[in-house]
């Protein structure tokens, strides 16, 4: 596909010069896009997500030429076309079509008043998609699941087999495609973990349950955490992302940390946990790191309040194996109180007020947005919580050799 | 390409955000529109597409293997409208990766192309534009010294501040040496006591400081929330940068 350059109206050797080179790496970077733009061998895109398809930037690629050309202009001193409110020398005068300046009146609200036009431009132009989102998710489900997900006949919830539903949430997070935010190694994980659950395996998931561009990528995430956080250092959220444990070595052991580790709690729910998906994957957690620095473990449980949760009442910490008899009810189910946000805490937290306990019921009520970031999860786990399944995971990662 | 993203790309920049627009009806229509950057002083790569519908659009592509559900700027989808505003901002991204790719040192205010392989500015390129967890920080323009984008140009010491009507005005002393020969000067302020420190900027959230105006060799003003305040005594630093630009960068259309 050949790039269809626009004129540039700028002249002076700087804007030739920049042009030619322009051209050559918009050229080279589609051509090599294939080899370059997908990168970690695993299908897994490093872009933005409006960068990822091709085609959109050699869109991009082409329209950037004017204004980067116009930028060096500037730069490079004197005057010209598009500086200045000469009309006679401005670069952009397309003539419009008749289609077009209906496109721009029937979007500017027929309105003759510029701030009431601008409101109906932005309004009718602007905003963020979609606008169509709960048909879409009405295809999507009907063509996730062949004969629809109302179906009995693909209900099953017996025993701790996955149901079609929860299998098709799995697969969502396995998908390797290029472009893929489900390709996320870490949402990868937090689905086999998950599944785990609901399928009632709750032996320990360990680092040999994940290949090693997972848990190399969990590694990476917890060492910029903990490198850019400090002892007590607080979020944007008002959580603290990070407390240093101050336990003796019997303690450390508990957690496979050696006496000259130093352990930490780490806070995933804040925007810092968020931008590296740690949030999704742990919530909190207790992390490990060795004498040089190096993350080397992180424990965590995998449970749920709005779930079934381990009661670690015995003195046995998050990570470890536990016994079955050690299964409670979440939270949630129980008698709790509830903060700012909504969360079920524990009774007498500050800031929260009391609340009765809810029902699986309750959960789905709340979380019925099937693609409301999160609600899906709840919605299945709060639905096997009703059903009686699903077993919390301990999670105990030995990141050492990843 | 749909007509109405095509002529968003020409910088139809139709909103208070992107530059200023003068319409008038008389005789016929005529538009006047003065395009500059968005975000002058950063090159963080938008991330503005909603996550839920991103999430839904990439699951549905994996599962159907249909990648016209993936972005595209061809069809009128009923599933997915970029949204012309949104093409503004992407056009911005590339236009500013290219810029880093191809500048010399830290693609400010030089008209130089840069000494490098294709290959090596290519890197650049997506660098520019990866998410963040996966930059890599030892190329440009992630590097956080030297041709860095966020490497600071000077220290200046402010001694008052003042608020008023939103306008933060910072006196300094010795005077700050900026010249007024450009206009895409940056500051990261970082008082240090009692009210002074509501003037301060983060730089989570303006990794590059925020756009200044200067008044005078001792003086600058930028935007700033706040409550009115008489001029007060502080003491700390200012980190001076550099965005994008030189003398000026709006580029002026004219539409009839």
């Amino acid at each position: 596909m050949s790039f269809n350059w626009p004129d540039i109206p700028f002249t002076g050797a700087e804007v030739e010069a920049f042009v030619d080179a322009y051209k050559g790496l918009a050229e080279s970077i589609y051509e090599n896009w294939d080899n370059e733009a997908l990168s970690n061998g695993y299908g897994i895109s490093y872009l933005e997500n409006p960068f990822t398809n091709k085609n959109v930037v050699k869109e991009l690629l082409i329209n950037g030429l004017l204004y980067s050309s116009f930028i060096i202009k500037q730069r490079s001193g004197g005057g010209g076309p598009g500086t200045n409110f000469d009309l006679s020398s401005s670069p952009h005068r397309p003539p419009l079509s008749t289609e077009e300046k209906e496109f721009i009146i029937k979007k500017l609200g027929c309105v003759f008043d510029p701030e009431e036009m601008r409101d109906a431009w932005n309004e009718n132009t602007g905003g963020n998609p979609p606008p169509r989102l709960d048909d879409a998710v009405e295809d999507l489900l009907d063509e996730l699941f062949e004969n629809g997900p109302t179906n009995p006949e693909n209900q099953d919830n017996e025993g701790c087999d996955l149901t079609a539903k929860e299998q098709g949430s799995y697969n969502l997070t396995q998908q390797t495609i290029p472009v893929s935010l489900s390709g996320d190694p870490l949402i990868r994980t937090k689905g086999e973990v998950l599944r785990a659950y609901l399928s009632c395996d709750n032996d320990v998931f360990t680092e040999n349950d994940l290949p090693p561009f997972q848990c190399g990528a969990i590694k990476g995430a917890l060492q910029a955490f903990y490198n850019e956080t400090s002892n007590e250092q607080v979020s944007e959220q008002g959580n603290v992302l990070r407390r240093d444990l101050n336990l003796n070595d019997e303690q450390k052991a508990q957690y496979g940390a050696s006496p000259t580790d130093t352990v930490h709690s780490f806070n995933f729910y804040n925007t810092w946990g968020e931008n590296r998906d740690l949030r999704t994957l742990f919530g909190t957690a207790i992390v490990v790191v060795n004498s040089s620095g190096q993350v080397v473990r992180i424990v965590d449980d995998f449970d749920f309040v709005y779930g079934r949760e381990i009661d670690r009442s015995d003195g046995s910490v998050a990570g470890s194996a536990y016994n079955n008899n050690q299964i409670i009810d979440g939270l949630c189910y129980r008698e709790h109180w509830v903060d700012s946000d909504g969360n079920c805490v524990p009774v007498g937290t500050p800031g929260a007020v009391p609340e009765p306990p809810r029902t699986p019921q309750n959960i789905r009520d709340e979380n019925s947005n099937a693609f409301a970031a999160g609600q899906v999860g709840r919605w299945i786990v709060a639905t096997a919580k009703e059903n009686n399944r699903g077993k919390p995971v301990p999670i105990n990662l030995n990141l050492s050799n990843c | 390409m749909l007509t109405s993203y095509s002529l968003a790309l020409k910088h139809l920049s139709l909103n208070a955000g992107a530059g200023v627009t003068n319409i008038s009806i008389g005789s016929s229509l005529t538009m006047f529109d003065m395009h500059n950057f968005r975000d002058g002083m950063n090159i963080t790569p938008s991330t503005n597409l909603n996550p839920n519908c991103s999430r839904y659009m990439i699951g549905r592509a994996a599962i159907l293997d249909d990648f016209k559900y993936i972005v595209s700027l061809d069809q009128e989808s009923p599933y997915h409208d970029v949204g012309y505003a949104n093409i503004q901002y992407y056009l911005e991204d590339v236009t500013k990766a290219m810029m880093l790719a191809i500048l010399d040192g830290d693609s400010k205010r030089t008209t130089n192309v840069g000494i490098g392989s294709s290959y090596a500015k290519r890197k650049i390129f997506f660098n520019s534009l990866y998410k963040e967890r996966y930059r890599d920080t030892s190329i440009k323009p992630w590097v956080n010294s030297g041709i860095g984008w966020t490497a600071t140009h000077s220290i200046v010491n402010p001694v008052f501040v003042s608020r008023n009507n939103n306008v933060a005005i910072v006196t300094t002393s010795p005077a700050h040496g900026l010249s007024t020969s450009f206009d895409d000067w940056g500051i990261v302020m970082n008082l240090n006591t009692g009210i002074a420190t509501s003037f301060n900027i983060s730089t989570s959230t303006y990794p590059n400081g925020v756009p200044i105006t200067i008044i005078d060799a001792n003086t600058f003003s930028y935007s700033n929330m706040g409550i009115n305040t008489a001029p007060t005594i502080v003491t700390g630093t200012a980190d001076v940068k550099v965005g994008w630009g030189g003398s000026s960068i709006n580029l002026h259309l004219y539409f009839t």
